[in-house]
């Protein structure tokens, strides 16, 4: 039943989306998801139906336990469902081997954590080239386009530097440049702004807009920050496990007063 | 602008240089852990080595001891040869320490009148003999009057002869299944059959050994052997090549020489028990008479300038030993001085030997212990280092990294230490158990010191390290490569 009800509410943006000709690249299945400790059943998903289209660009909100982790673990290749399928590109992740899932978090999904995740002794140019290394690029390509990656987030001159020697809002610059190092059609970013003052904030908001306007990625970001508003393309609301709502940015700018609580 | 289309493929394995890469930063970014893990390898290994170390220089001073001893003591065997007919056991074990060809047992057959086929008989039952016979005298008390009952030495295969002792043997070897016997059942059975014919050649050896031994005292008249042999006139030599003893010019050379310096030992040993000398001693030590041993007098007959007083002192008193100058006497002490050192060398590694590359059995098993200390401290280390790495391993794997990769970042890593914890140790452990055996041997430890076996050992240490430290870090990287992605989520 609630499935149908979210398929309903799904449906405006769909059939928009839809028209304007694009591609459905995550699509998820009555995903459900259950964690069993010492027999304590825990639902983090309940039933979930999400269709998320090529380039655009989609933030989820939910207050924690809501099931919003456990969602983005779904749709990025990291965690595997109790039932239910998620489909990338139109492809059945459950179906994958341990090899070809690496494949896909090494090259279609690029990962964006609210901790940066950076690694510690590595430069930023290094950590910028790992993802690279892992996908078989001669180290000479991988430090061309390493530095190219580093220029659009505006890094280029402290390429040398250390996660330790930059600040809150440079590591996650690289963690941006690190995420596109093998040009992914997804970039899934887990609250990037949270550990981040408003301004620089703001800033990684703006880097995020543009490679979603310019290079035509896909992101999904989970986030409290009503900055997003501002510049997604959509939003969705996750609440008990369940998909509460979907909605245009321009419907929610009108009724952010009744959506109370979830955004302000 | 559209992206590209999902195809999914395999993901390309990592070069070996960049995991190592890889790795290397890791160790550095943890030095401080990494030196500790490198200290607790070094520190089992080197007690290995020690251990080992130590066993090869015994093992190897042991052996050198030994020949030098046997060497420096053939005129004292010759004597009592030459003056005692021998028993039963003596030939037996004269026999199984001497092979075809050797002037030993070409005497043993000429004395025997054995033939060449009753010598190979004889000599397999005497080699069986001598093991049994060592096997029975290694036993405790009690264990050997269970076996033996009263029986000494060859008596017990006499005894063993009735049914009623074979039987009652049996039975206690039976309780005393558990031991490292040297014969099978069967080897034993065989032998106490054969046991009449072999003591009868036996007693015909003894029997022509003791007419070739009236035949040199009849040579030597009232003279005592040693005495006798160290006049080195050839007409003695010959006597006793004539009695049927082998012995040739070399040897005959050999035994003169040290049958010489025996007599002059005595005398100096027996003029200093004489009251007047042993005061005159004493005084010039600044000692009482009854504190000065025959050691200390060795020791100081060592110097140049004690030994020509001594001499003096025993012309004076004319003494026996009255024509030794000065510098006989310092050669006599100098040759005592290096007798005391074998023999000490020999007491000290006389346990030495036994169990794996000279390593005894309790050794063995604190070397095991300190093993399993050291593994455990490797696994733990690592143990840590993944915990530590739990978001950065996690992230590695968002980022494309296959759990094959990751298994060997840790399991290199735990290697590298091994290697440098397995040479440090290999290298420490060998400089003290070297340093240990000079400091309590003298010169002669490193003279023994069989250094390419030390060398290899070293070398042995580093895989045992390496290995150990392989072992060690299984778990921790199998742990590792089955993280799962989603902890790079995860906010501490």
């Amino acid at each position: 039943m609630q499935s149908l009800m979210n398929a309903q509410q799904i449906e405006p943006a769909a059939a928009e989306t839809a028209r304007a000709g694009r591609r459905v690249i995550i699509r998820t299945l009555a995903l459900k998801k259950q964690y069993v400790r010492k027999n304590v059943v825990t639902e983090a998903l309940r039933g979930v139906d999400s269709e998320i289209y090529t380039g655009e660009f989609i933030s989820v909100m939910g207050p924690s336990g809501s099931g919003k982790s456990t969602y983005f673990n779904m749709i990025g290749g990291l965690d595997s469902p109790s039932s239910g399928r998620v489909f990338i590109d139109e492809v059945d992740v459950a179906q994958l081997t341990a090899v070809e899932i690496a494949f896909l978090r090494c090259r279609k999904i690029g990962y964006i954590f609210q901790t940066y995740n950076l690694i510690q002794y590595q430069t930023a140019l290094e950590n910028v080239t790992t993802p690279m290394a892992f996908a078989g690029v001669e180290p000479d390509e991988a430090r061309r386009r390493g530095m190219d990656l580093l220029e659009i987030v505006g890094l280029k001159d402290r390429w040398h530097h250390r996660p330790i020697e930059m600040s809150g809002g440079q590591q996650q610059r690289v963690a941006i440049a690190r995420a596109m190092a093998n040009q992914p059609s997804i970039l899934l970013c887990d609250e990037p702004t949270a550990n981040l003052d408003l301004h620089t904030g703001r800033e990684i908001l703006e880097i995020l807009r543009e490679l979603n306007s310019k290079r035509g990625v896909t992101i999904i970001c989970a986030t409290h920050d009503h900055r997003m508003l501002d510049i997604c393309d959509r939003l969705m609301w996750i609440r008990d496990g369940r998909i509460e709502r979907v909605a245009r940015r321009d419907e929610v700018h009108i009724e952010v007063g009744a959506i109370g609580g979830v955004t302000a | 602008m559209t992206t590209r289309p999902i195809d999914i493929r395999d993901q390309p394995k990592l070069g070996l240089a960049r995991t190592f890469e890889l790795m290397l930063h890791g160790i550095r970014y943890r030095l401080f852990r990494s030196l500790v893990t490198v200290v607790v390898v070094a520190v089992a290994i080197a007690f290995m080595m020690n251990v080992v170390g130590e066993g090869l220089i015994k093992g190897a001073l042991a052996r050198r001891a030994a020949r030098d001893i046997a060497e420096l003591r053939q005129a004292a065997v010759w004597a009592s040869r030459l003056a005692m007919a021998g028993t039963v056991e003596q030939t037996l074990r004269d026999l199984g320490a001497s092979q075809p060809g050797d002037p030993m047992w070409e005497e043993i057959q000429a004395q025997g009148g054995l033939t060449a086929d009753e010598m190979r008989r004889f000599h397999e039952q005497a080699l069986i003999a001598v093991r049994w016979l060592d096997f029975v005298a290694g036993l405790d008390y009690a264990r050997q009057r269970r076996l033996a009952h009263t029986a000494a030495g060859t008596e017990l295969f006499d005894r063993l002869q009735t049914a009623e002792e074979q039987a009652r043997y049996q039975r206690e070897r039976d309780a005393l299944r558990s031991l490292r016997w040297p014969l099978k059942e069967e080897e034993e059975q065989a032998f106490v059959r054969d046991w009449q014919q072999t003591k009868q050649w036996a007693l015909r050896v003894c029997e022509g050994r003791s007419r070739a031994v009236a035949a040199v005292a009849a040579a030597r008249g009232d003279q005592a052997v040693i005495e006798r042999l160290g006049e080195n006139n050839g007409e003695f030599v010959r006597a006793i090549v004539a009695a049927g003893f082998r012995m040739d010019p070399a040897t005959a050379k050999v035994v003169a020489e040290q049958a010489r310096r025996s007599v002059a030992t005595r005398m100096i040993e027996e003029s200093f028990s004489v009251a007047e000398m042993r005061r005159a001693v004493a005084r010039r030590l600044n000692m009482l008479p009854a504190q000065v041993s025959s050691e200390r007098l060795w020791r100081m007959l060592g110097d140049a300038a004690s030994a020509d007083w001594y001499a003096g002192l025993l012309r004076e008193l004319k003494l026996p030993g009255a024509n030794l100058t000065a510098a006989d006497i310092v050669g006599l002490a100098e040759h005592k001085r290096r007798e005391r050192q074998l023999e000490r060398i020999w007491v000290m590694s006389a346990g030495m030997g036994g169990g794996f590359m000279g390593v005894g059995e309790r050794m063995g098993w604190l070397v095991l212990v300190s093993l399993v200390v050291c593994v455990v401290g490797i696994a733990n280390a690592m143990l840590m280092s993944v915990t530590e790495r739990f978001r950065e391993i996690a992230t590695l794997k968002c980022l494309g990294a296959l759990d094959g990769f990751i298994m060997l970042v840790f399991v290199l890593e735990a290697c590298m230490l091994g290697v440098v914890g397995g040479f440090i140790g290999g290298a420490v452990g060998a400089v003290i158990a070297v340093g240990r055996m000079w400091s309590s041997l003298g010169w002669p430890a490193l003279v023994a010191t069989p250094w390419a076996a030390l060398a290899l050992a070293v070398a042995a240490s580093v895989v045992v390290g390496v290995g150990l430290a392989a072992l060690a870090s299984l778990y921790p990287s199998w742990k590792a490569a089955r993280l799962a992605p989603m902890e790079a989520m995860r906010i501490e």
